[in-house]
This record gives C-alpha cells, structure tokens and sequence, in this order.
C-alpha cells in the first residue's frame, strides 16, 4: 500500500543501530539512566525511576530490540513514557525529535509482522527511515506492570 | 510454452516466478534498510514506487540457515491478491540475474524432497538442465509469518505460473 503523510509529531528512541519511532505525545520525559534504581527490579525489569510522586518500572532493549533484564549495552537515557494514567521507562542513547521533518507512514508488510509485534508500520523522512511503535505497544511488548 | 524467470537464491537453491511477476531488478541496491522486531529472513525493506517492499532471504528461510552472504541482487515481484485488493509487491535477495526460460507441462516433475519447506510455498515444479524448479506460489511467500502454511499444496500445470490470479 502506498505511503501517506503522517500525522502528528514524533520522537525516535535511538537504540544502538535501530530507532524506534512513537508519537510525541506518548513521550513524558527524558531522564538521565543514572536516575534508575536498579535496587529491586520489576520482572522483566531494570529498576524504577521516580516521577511526580511516584516510582515506574523502567525496562531495558537489547540489541535486537528484545526485552532484557541485563542489557549488553549501557544505555545512557531513560525515556519516560505514558501509557493512559501510568508511565514506564526505557532505557536509550538518545531521543531525536522530529520536529520540522514531514514523515511518511507506510503499512508494515504483513510477512514482516511476527504475532503480537510491537511494530505498527514504517516511517520515512528524509534519507531516514525506522520502525513506528507506541507507547502501549511497547508496554506490551516489554511486559511492562 | 510460456516464460517464467528462474530465480537463484544461491547454495544451488533455485526456483521460478511467472513472467509477468517481476516488476523490477537492482544490482547492490543501496536503500535497503532493516527492521528490527521481524523475522529473520525478512528483516530488510526497500522504499519503491511509494511503497514499503519486504525484501526476504529465501535462501535462508529455505535451509532455516543465518543469512546468505553470496546475494547482491534483488527483485521485486508483484504478488497476486484477492479481487479488489490493492497491488501488493515483495522483493527477494537473489545471488545471480534472473533466467528466463521456455517451459511447458511435458517438463513438470514432483518438488525436491529437501529442503522440506519448498512445499509451504510453491504451487508446482518443472526440471530444466540443471534440475528440479519449484514454481513459487508469491502470495505464499510473502504470507504474515502466523499465516496457516499451505502444507498440502496442489499440484497445478507448470503452465499456469504464468497465469494471472
């Protein structure tokens, strides 16, 4: 199916060689992942970082974007999302904002789509191009509490 | 007679389209990228003609192998639907240039026993000099990965590769 203008704003989560595109509005913050405490992990987790008066579990990728409890990689971000009232963290290198790019959305080619992928299409901008996800997607995909 | 293009996916592993499936042809691509969170024998794309094309290494999926080394050249195929569908392509990594070739059903003969997952995705099968061909069933090939696999597959005319769906 063809490419259609995307909607709205976006913000790639850089995770090594892979990005990671979600809706700007499900980003709640940037925090530094020196922040995490790591003392008590959720399962499936990394640690807990705090936010407003709350703590959320924080979660960790690895390289081929799989959940980890002990990520190869240092990440140095942590990427606060929301998910409804509740938010979660991801570990990242770093956040970039699409802010004056004009994205492309295309399907996700269905041979592509393994069962319960977190993925909901591609984007494309300039010569860049990466997978398109959300927050409650990701959440699901993480096993996020 | 009718034409098919007889695709080399390398390690001796071959295969045929109809004529009218292939749509276009790149040497070294250079705008494939990769997806993460995919299969891995479907884990590059390529943005053509305002579309996103899942590029597969059949090769690999084939032998349930890593990925093949010895593939530089890819083509994109249009692969049959339903009625009222909108166009749908897909692109495989191919070691060589496509050959086109002459067939008809005096040249039909039963799929490879090996590798065993030829059967989940071709629709019948022709030998040329250089032995058996699977004709490939495209809209198998390019199925989501928890489609049923087609495991009983009809035998149909070698001729008919080059009929429309």
């Amino acid at each position: 199916m063809i490419g259609r203008a995307a909607q709205g704003k976006f913000t790639a989560l850089v995770l090594g060689r892979h990005r990671l595109l979600i809706a700007q509005s499900d980003l709640r913050s940037l925090e530094a992942a020196d922040d995490v405490d790591s003392k008590a992990p959720p399962q499936g987790g990394v640690g807990w970082i705090a936010a407003g008066s709350d703590y959320w579990p924080v979660y960790a990728l690895d390289d081929e974007l799989q959940p980890s409890c002990a990520p190869a990689r240092p990440r140095r971000a942590c990427a606060l999302l929301s998910r409804g009232d509740k938010l979660f963290g991801v570990l990242c290198d770093d956040l970039q904002f699409l802010q004056h790019a004009a994205p492309t959305l295309y399907p996700l080619p269905a041979v592509m789509a393994l069962p319960q992928t977190p993925l909901r299409g591609v984007v494309a901008w300039g010569d860049q191009r990466a997978a398109l996800t959300s927050a409650e997607a990701l959440a699901s995909h993480l096993g996020a509490i | 007679m009718t034409a098919a293009w007889v695709l080399d996916f390398g390690s001796g592993l071959r295969a045929a389209v109809g004529e009218q499936h292939q749509v276009h042809l790149a040497y070294q691509p250079q705008d494939v990228f990769e997806l993460p969170l995919t299969p891995r024998h479907a884990r590059h794309a390529i943005l053509w003609n305002d579309m996103c094309v899942p590029v597969l290494d059949l090769g690999a999926w084939l032998t349930q192998g890593s990925a093949s080394t010895e593939q530089h050249t890819l083509g994109v195929y249009w692969v049959p639907g339903r009625p009222g569908d909108s166009m749908r392509f897909g692109a495989l990594w191919l070691a060589k240039p496509p050959q086109r070739r002459l067939v008809d059903d005096s040249m039909a003969a039963d799929l490879p026993a090996m590798p065993q997952r030829w059967a989940q995705i071709s629709c019948s099968c022709f030998t040329d000099a250089a032995g058996a061909v699977p004709v490939l069933d495209l809209a198998l090939v390019f199925a989501e990965p928890s489609g049923q696999p087609a495991v009983a597959v009809a035998q149909h005319s070698v001729v008919a590769l080059a009929e429309p769906a």
